[in-house]
């Protein structure tokens, strides 16, 4: 073939071959095709490369609740779905869940790892969560739903770790929106179980100290987990500040034992030959990604006895929302608690040696509260509601098996505490119902309730079960929650009149009150098991009065909140509750439990 | 000098012994002059067309428009188009590579220009026929691919060849008559309107505005655009000098101004781009664009000169014996063209219309399949799709899923053909670059699936697409209907039809719209229960006293009479009937014009200075409205009566305009009268009230004509 230039008609004198006829000509077609070749193998090999390279950047998030996202949980996919979000504001490329090519890919994959190795992604968020759904038998159901689990962080490549563990519970009333609602709780924890764990990784650290188009990928995920390292360090420093202030504020000469660390919240419950029952409330100080501040995840509340030199810890129950204080025999064979399960019902649960808890009523319209449970641990006394401000009655349960025993007449009288007083016998203290038309939830209902109350001795194994006022008070007088002596001989009582709040302790045998004057205020007294002595907490301490020669003893003296106290079995201990503010949250209550030896 | 007189003297005998054996193939002697020029002449054109090839071929590179500073290209909507259109959007590539490929292979340059002028001829046809197919379809071909004036082309290509040719004596007179060509073609491209304003009409309109614009930066601007609307005058006035007083030396400068001076001013904005911003996203697309103009009108002109000099020698080719033989070429280059040209208009034949539908009783199972389940679905890809472009979205893709599944379950009460065009329908759509054909062909495949079947449902696909920062954006939804009744038609010859639809239960409707029709399907729609409530509306009206046809106007003689008849109306029979007869005909008309009805002389000079998107969207509903008062049969005063009242709306809308251009035809008065005078619009509206029935018909279709130069069809019912 010849070239253009070669084209042009030649003009020449002679009939001798032109010299460019002599050139062999050019193959045009095969340097085409070597260079066509030589292309489309450089775009390919391009292509491969850019395919099968790993970004340390790609990451796929395929933690498995009810399964994984890719064969249809929607629970997994919110997670998927929120923990991508929140990556992707970091700098991060998280794989998209949503796209159909890649579910096919995970779909077919052996793993998910595979499928990450597959698409360029160099970390895999995992983990399988198994959550556990609990259908209440309610008029209209009502689905609770838990988990706890471990998430885990696969290098593409390399061996999955641990890198944390995460739980939370939800409750609605359709199952599937329960478990939604249970995702979308989870989600930010898995995030923040991984994200340190990703920037650990040395193929991000190496971008942290890169060229600095590296750097600048990694910068804002970087800047995240430095202010979440420096939050929470900062945190946990104030918490473990708390002992030592204690101890440098406390000003009494006896020597006051605290029970465990200072981030949580602690209630005392009961004491018997088990040892203290403790109610646990914790959170995890936690860094919010949404807000980029401190924040805090609660976690399963627990149940669990202190052994009585509060040396041992037995857990004896998990869950969320237990109402108020639980209680326990002398023994300590039985415990019976309220669950407030999400404010669609409340359950009547009791604990019973090592056997899974028991739901005796969970009941959607009525609001039970304060369970007392009787010594010997054969039944059960707590107030009982219609709504949860209307006047509560006395209802009495048999245990196990929440058979109804007793139950004062509802809205006729308001309550104002209850005690055992043996294995049969109640002491209550009543105060005529309000005003009619004053039944509702209003407090002002309450405070305008007028009438004397009566100490009333309550026998249950009489049929039918005989009342008996022990005492009525006179005007101008009040008295506050009884409690009694081990053999139910003395019930004492905060006596509020006078303006000041004194003791009252009523004497069985004898039918006789005696008042107690103290200089200070009387708050929740409680007799040793004895009779002879009664610990109360006043303005935010704990005291010890001696009933026979009105001495009185402060156990503690600090700027701290102590109360509810509760006398060993033995009576030589004083259990009590002492609380602070929450260094790192405003509204949170920071409890441990505390005991004094008494001298 | 007569050089003509030396080119028919002194044949080299020498030269003819020597390269010519055969007396019949023998090239004709050249002056050395003249053999110059020839030999420089070929020289330019095999240049032209190499740099021309190359940039014609890489032409699908250059972005067709910028959207926040993302270049979009051709192949990106490649999905979107008809085979016709991808064919027109790469003619002008495939030209390229013609002329690049002739200009390496081709020994004679006589064959190069032949080739090149037809590539060039035939890719701006295909581009045209591609264009006009693409019209009937879901997307329209990008404008920057198709719109380049052929008129202006050519114009320019022959001034520069004319001049090239117009100062050497043995060509003068070729030179002379391109010269007077370009002139005839230039004043015709001013004068021609192609879809809209005159050139000419434009370039006195910027003339007239360059004094009342506020500021210097504006006078840049708008002279700028001047300078480049008025540069091929000035190429036509000098083409007209020209050939009246050809030069005698060569006019090396002028030649290449007037082959190259319109895409060099063009590339003015190049350079005002660069100066103003540095150059922005839209330069490559600006400079690809001066780049093709270049190369069409560079190769085009050396194309033409090349002929034009044969010509001058009598087509006796001094290159003859080298390489293919003229007529061979030429022969090859009809068919080339010829077979272009067929293939582009098979693949550009327009939708068929017209269907048979037999329907069959509905189910409730099928309605909850069509009206709740599939609905139901598309709002949730829909969702999904949405998610996914701003997140992971595997929560939405779950709850698609489990829709699907949920659809499966439900087709067991289908016929065979329905279930698998169903789930083909959900397992294409996973796609998320779903494009808007395979949409529509997807759903379309359910609708034919349903009329075999007898299946009294439609399903009506919807499309949106967007350019953005992130390449396109599509959005596909459906909506479902109940069909209640199936209308065939024959309109001049040919089938058409309408369907009566409902909407099902769960399906959201196109809001306020009585009937919609699509160029792309083969039926209009009228929808029953959007009638409904301006029928109510309209009954209200007309039972008022006196009745009106707007409560909220003045009682004026129009709204009176507009009043009586819609009075009339409703004492002879069924309004809703009546409504959806001229519904009917108003959708059916838009089925009949198609994307390429005439634009009207009144639409085009009252919408000038309008976008032509929204002159074209007038035009028809012009044609559609105009249609009503032709409803056979029908109480064609309704459309009058649809007149008054979107005449009553604010002045500027759609509605408002197709009202005032209606009456003007329709009372052949300037729409400019009754723009700015409403007694008069009144007046004519009260005088057309007072036509009967065949005598508003019969004015209807003298405006049709009038206003759009072809008769109104006449509707039949099929048999």
């Amino acid at each position: 073939m010849e070239g253009p230039d070669s084209q042009e008609p030649k003009r020449t004198e002679d009939d001798s071959v032109p010299p460019s006829a002599l050139v062999p000509k050019r193959r045009t077609w095969l340097v085409l095709l070597i260079v066509l070749l030589v292309l489309g193998g450089g775009v390919t090999a391009v292509v491969l490369l850019v395919r099968g390279a790993t970004d340390p950047m790609t990451v796929l998030v395929a933690v498995e609740l009810e399964g994984p996202w890719w064969h249809g949980s929607k629970p997994s996919a919110i997670i998927a779905d929120r923990v991508a979000e929140r990556l992707e504001a970091l700098g991060f490329k998280p794989l998209k869940a949503g796209d159909p090519e890649l579910t096919a890919l995970l779909e077919d994959a052996e793993s998910p790892e595979q499928a990450a190795k597959a698409v360029g992604a160099a970390f895999v968020i995992g983990g399988r969560l198994e959550p556990q759904v609990i259908e209440h038998p309610l008029e209209r159901a009502y689905f609770e739903t838990r988990v706890q689990g471990t998430i885990t962080l696969t290098p593409v490549g390399e061996a999955a770790a641990d890198v944390g563990e995460v739980s939370s519970w939800s409750g609605a009333p359709a199952r599937e929106t329960a478990l939604e609602l249970l995702a979308r709780a989870l989600a930010d924890k898995v995030f923040d179980a991984a994200i340190p764990a990703i920037m650990a990784d040395p193929r991000l650290t190496q971008m942290i100290a890169g060229p600095v188009e590296d750097k600048a990928r990694v910068g804002l995920a970087r800047g995240y987990v430095e202010l979440r390292a420096k939050s929470l360090s900062t945190a946990r420093a104030a918490y473990d500040a708390l002992p030592l202030e204690r101890k440098a504020k406390e000003l009494s000469r006896h020597e006051v034992r605290y029970h465990g660390a200072f981030d949580r919240n602690v209630a005392l419950a009961a004491v018997s030959e088990k040892g203290v029952l403790l109610r646990e409330v914790r959170w995890r100080p936690f860094f919010s990604p949404g807000k980029n501040e401190l924040a805090y995840h609660d976690e399963l509340e627990r149940l669990l006895w202190l052994s009585p030199d509060g040396a041992r810890e037995e857990v004896i129950f998990e869950g969320y929302n237990i109402f108020g204080y639980p209680d326990a025999d002398a023994k300590g064979q039985r415990v019976v608690l309220i669950e407030d399960l999400f404010g669609a019902a409340r359950a009547i649960t009791l604990l019973e040696g090592t056997a899974a808890a028991k739901r005796l009523r969970v009941d959607g319209r009525r609001w039970p509260g304060e369970p007392k449970v009787s010594p010997d641990g054969s039944r059960v006394a707590l107030w009982d509601r219609a709504c949860r401000r209307c006047p509560a009655r006395l209802l009495v349960l048999a245990l196990p098996n929440a058979e109804q025993l007793f139950a004062s007449e509802e809205g006729e009288t308001s309550l104002a505490g209850f005690t055992w007083l043996g294995p049969s016998t109640i002491a209550m203290l009543e105060r005529p119902a309000p005003a009619k038309g004053s039944d509702t939830d209003d407090d002002s209902a309450h405070a305008s309730a007028r009438g004397e109350q009566r100490l009333v001795e309550v026998e249950l194994s009489t049929d039918p079960v005989r009342t008996v006022v022990l005492h009525t008070s006179v005007a101008g007088e009040s008295y506050g929650p009884p409690t009694c002596s081990r053999d139910g001989r003395y019930v004492a009582m905060t006596r509020y009149g006078d303006y000041a709040a004194g003791l009252a302790v009523f004497d069985r045998t004898e039918k006789k009150l005696s008042v107690h004057s103290t200089d200070v205020r009387v708050e929740r007294p409680v007799l040793s098991p004895d009779g002879t002595t009664v610990a109360f907490q006043t303005s935010g301490d704990i005291a010890l009065l001696a009933l026979a020669d009105g001495k009185l003893t402060r156990l503690t003296r600090n700027p701290f909140v102590e109360r509810y106290p509760l006398f060993s079995r033995d009576g030589r201990r004083v259990w009590f509750e002492s609380q602070s503010r929450d260094p790192s949250f405003d509204r949170k209550n920071l409890g441990v439990a505390a005991s004094v030896t008494l001298p | 000098m007569s050089r003509d007189g030396e080119l028919e003297a002194e044949p080299s005998s020498v030269h003819h012994a020597q390269i010519a054996p055969e007396p019949e193939l023998e090239p004709p002697v050249l002056s050395g002059e003249t053999e110059l020029f020839f030999g420089m002449q070929g020289d330019r054109l095999r240049r032209r067309a190499r740099w021309a090839g190359v940039i014609l071929l890489l032409s699908p590179l250059i972005p067709y428009e910028t959207v926040d500073d993302v270049p979009q290209f051709s192949w990106q909507i490649l999905s979107e188009l008809p085979p016709a259109a991808i064919l027109a959007a790469f003619a002008l590539s495939l030209a390229g590579a013609a002329i690049g490929a002739a200009s390496v292979w081709a020994k004679r340059s006589v064959v190069l220009a032949l080739v090149a002028l037809t590539a060039l001829a035939v890719a701006i046809l295909v581009g045209t026929i591609g264009a006009g197919r693409a019209a009937w379809d879901v997307l329209p071909l990008p404008d920057s691919l198709t719109d380049r004036p052929l008129s202006l082309l050519l114009g320019m290509a022959m001034a520069g060849a004319g001049l090239n040719l117009a100062f050497k004596p043995h060509t003068r007179s070729i030179g002379r008559i391109l010269l007077a060509s370009a002139f005839v073609v230039l004043v015709a491209f001013y004068l021609w309107p192609t879809r809209g304003e005159r050139p000419i009409g434009t370039l006195f309109g910027l003339l007239l505005l360059l004094p009342q614009l506020p500021g210097f930066r504006y006078v840049l601007g708008y002279g700028l655009i001047l300078v480049v609307l008025c540069f091929p005058a000035l190429v036509a006035v000098l083409c007209g000098v020209l050939a009246l007083t050809p030069p005698s030396r060569e006019p090396r400068l002028l030649s290449w101004a007037m082959t190259f001076g319109f895409p060099a001013l063009l590339a003015l904005f190049v350079f005002r781009s660069l100066l103003l911003h540095f150059g922005d996203s839209s330069l490559p697309g600006t400079v690809g664009s001066v780049a093709v103009l270049a190369a069409l009108l560079g190769v085009g002109a050396a194309s033409i000169e090349r002929i034009g000099e044969l010509a001058s020698m009598r087509f006796d080719d001094p290159e003859r014996g080298s390489g293919w033989s003229t007529r061979a070429v030429l022969l090859g280059c009809a068919a080339g063209a010829g077979s272009s040209l067929a293939v582009a208009i098979v693949l550009a034949l327009p939708p068929k219309k017209g269907v048979a539908w037999t329907l069959g009783p509905p189910s409730a199972e099928r309605d909850r399949l069509f009206g709740e389940l599939l609905p139901s679905w598309s709002r949730m890809r829909a969702h999904w799709d949405r998610s996914l472009r701003s997140g992971s979205s595997a929560e939405q893709l779950v709850e698609l899923k489990a829709k699907e599944r949920e659809i499966e379950q439900a087709l067991a009460v289908v016929e065979p053909d329905v279930k698998l065009t169903v789930l083909r329908l959900l397992r294409q759509s996973r796609d998320l670059d779903l494009a808007g054909r395979r949409w529509f062909r997807l759903v379309s495949d359910v609708n034919e699936a349903n009329r075999q079947a007898g299946y009294p449902y439609y399903v009506d696909p919807s499309f949106v697409i967007r350019s953005t920062r992130d390449g396109l954006d599509r959005r596909v939804a459906l909506r479902t209907y109940r069909i209640d009744a199936v209308r065939p038609v024959l309109a001049g010859g040919q089938s058409f039809a309408t369907l009566h639809v409902r909407r099902l239960a769960g399906s959201g409707g196109h809001e306020r719209l009585l009937g919609f029709s699509r160029d792309v399907q083969p039926f209009a729609l009228v929808v029953l229960d959007e009638i409904e409530p301006e029928v109510s509306e309209w009954q209200k009206l007309g039972t008022l006293s006196p009745p009106l046809c707007s409560s909220s106007a003045l009682a004026s003689p129009a709204n009176l009479a507009c009043g009586r008849a819609l009075a009339r109306v409703l004492d002879t029979g069924s309004l809703n009937g009546a409504l959806v007869a001229v519904t009917e005909r108003h959708e059916l008309q838009h089925q009949i014009d198609g994307p390429h009805l005439p634009l009207a002389p009144v639409v085009r000079d009252a919408l000038a200075g309008y976008a032509p998107p929204i002159r074209e969207r007038v035009n028809r509903e012009l044609s559609a409205y105009l249609a009503e008062l032709a409803t056979p049969a029908g109480p064609v005063e309704l459309g009058l009566v649809a007149f008054y009242r979107m005449s009553l709306g604010r002045p500027g809308t759609f509605q408002h305009f197709i009202a005032l251009l209606a009456v003007s035809l329709l009372a052949d008065v300037p729409v400019k009268t009754l723009r700015s005078d409403a007694e008069a619009l009144d007046a004519e509206f009260t005088r057309l009230f007072a036509l009967d029935r065949a005598a508003l018909t019969e004015h209807a279709r003298r405006a049709y004509r009038r206003g759009f130069g072809v008769a109104l069809a006449d509707v039949t019912a099929a048999p």
